[in-house]
């Protein structure tokens, strides 16, 4: 029992460590850093950890847009497992029940339920950031830029279409176009695309 | 996806996965099937007698021992174990990293674009979906107000 309870306190040390660390960075550095500690904390206890939503854009944006929030989605059975992990991390809970805050950061952490889907489709396949702190699994540009866009038209917001001309302009050169495009089509939005990607 | 929060008890909810995925094999004695579930035996023969005055499984008793199987008249039988059926078809398509990016060569790519006036008013619009930690805030407010 003193064993556990001591090896313990030696984990939350070394995390503390790597968490100030982390938090010297850059806010995108940190954002995706932080997430990648986050995975691979997960994945101890079979959980694996997509980063989605206003965070991936930042990435993707070189900061172009920036997010207070961090959404990441887990698959697999968390019901146990996130208060676990987030407060052995020394993260304390925000609200009801999804965002986390730590007191070293200026963001927050937050879990949107699974599954992972961009207006009717499911996602399986993602891109995969390495950081220094191990790698941690984003949205595929494509995909982000359809949930941005699919978020501008289901919310009347022009904010979001600006997020996905600003993703478009960011990484032109690094699209799958006909990924892409038959996105579009299916969910009916091919004349939105078409005035994102506008020059 | 979880199932837990639809069938909280553990035991129960690997019984019915065994049944519903494994629904040819033949009947099976409380004991045997403990050991190929990782249950402790007690529990999960109460689980067995819970589910067979439900209907889900049928028993027997062969000599000493008490075997149970699938009902698949039950009516309950092809929608429940439909859901399994997804359970597991989500689990096998796990994801998967088809690209790579690496951070420190993001953080300091130099050739961010330019972003036009027009475009940063449209970024910097006031949210119309209102952020979900907000709201949260909010409702928690609401809550300790009322409360006091």
């Amino acid at each position: 029992m003193k064993k556990s309870s001591s090896k313990t306190k030696i984990q939350k040390a070394g995390h503390k460590k790597q968490l100030q660390k982390i938090a010297k960075g850059q806010l995108t550095q940190q954002q995706m850093e932080l997430a990648a500690v986050l995975a691979a904390e997960f994945a101890k206890h079979g959980a694996s950890l997509t980063v989605v939503g206003g965070a991936a854009v930042q990435f993707y944006t070189q900061s172009g847009y920036v997010t207070k929030d961090v959404d990441a989605v887990l698959i697999g059975d968390t019901t146990e497992i996130i208060e676990t992990v987030m407060t052995s991390l020394g993260f304390k809970r925000a609200s009801t029940y999804r965002h986390f805050e730590h007191p070293l950061f200026g963001f927050v952490i937050e879990f949107p339920p699974e599954p992972i889907a961009v207006g009717s489709r499911g996602l399986y396949q993602f891109a995969e950031v390495k950081t220094n702190y191990g790698p941690v699994r984003i949205l595929r540009i494509e995909d982000l830029i359809m949930d941005r866009i699919t978020a501008g038209i289901e919310w009347r917001s022009e904010k979001y279409l600006a997020q996905a001309k600003l993703l478009w302009l960011s990484n032109k050169d690094d699209i799958d176009l006909k990924y892409l495009r038959n996105f579009a089509k299916e969910e009916g939005y091919e004349a939105v695309l078409r005035k994102v990607m506008k020059p | 996806m979880e199932l837990s929060l639809l069938i909280p008890s553990e035991t129960r909810l690997k019984i019915l996965r065994h049944f519903c995925l494994e629904e040819e094999t033949g009947p099976v004695h409380v004991n045997e099937l403990a050991r190929l579930l990782a249950l402790s035996p007690q529990p999960a023969h109460r689980e067995l007698l819970r589910l067979e005055t439900w209907g889900f499984l049928l028993s027997q008793k062969t000599g000493n021992l008490r075997q149970f199987r699938l009902n698949k008249k039950f009516p309950y039988f092809k929608p429940l174990c439909e859901i399994f059926t997804l359970e597991k078809n989500l689990s096998d398509t796990a994801p998967q990293s088809i690209k790579e990016y690496s951070l420190d060569r993001a953080i300091t790519r130099k050739s961010r674009v330019k972003i036009s006036v027009e475009l940063l008013r449209a970024l910097s619009q006031k949210n119309t979906k209102p952020r979900s930690y907000d709201e949260e805030v909010f409702l928690k407010n609401q809550d300790t107000k009322s409360r006091a």
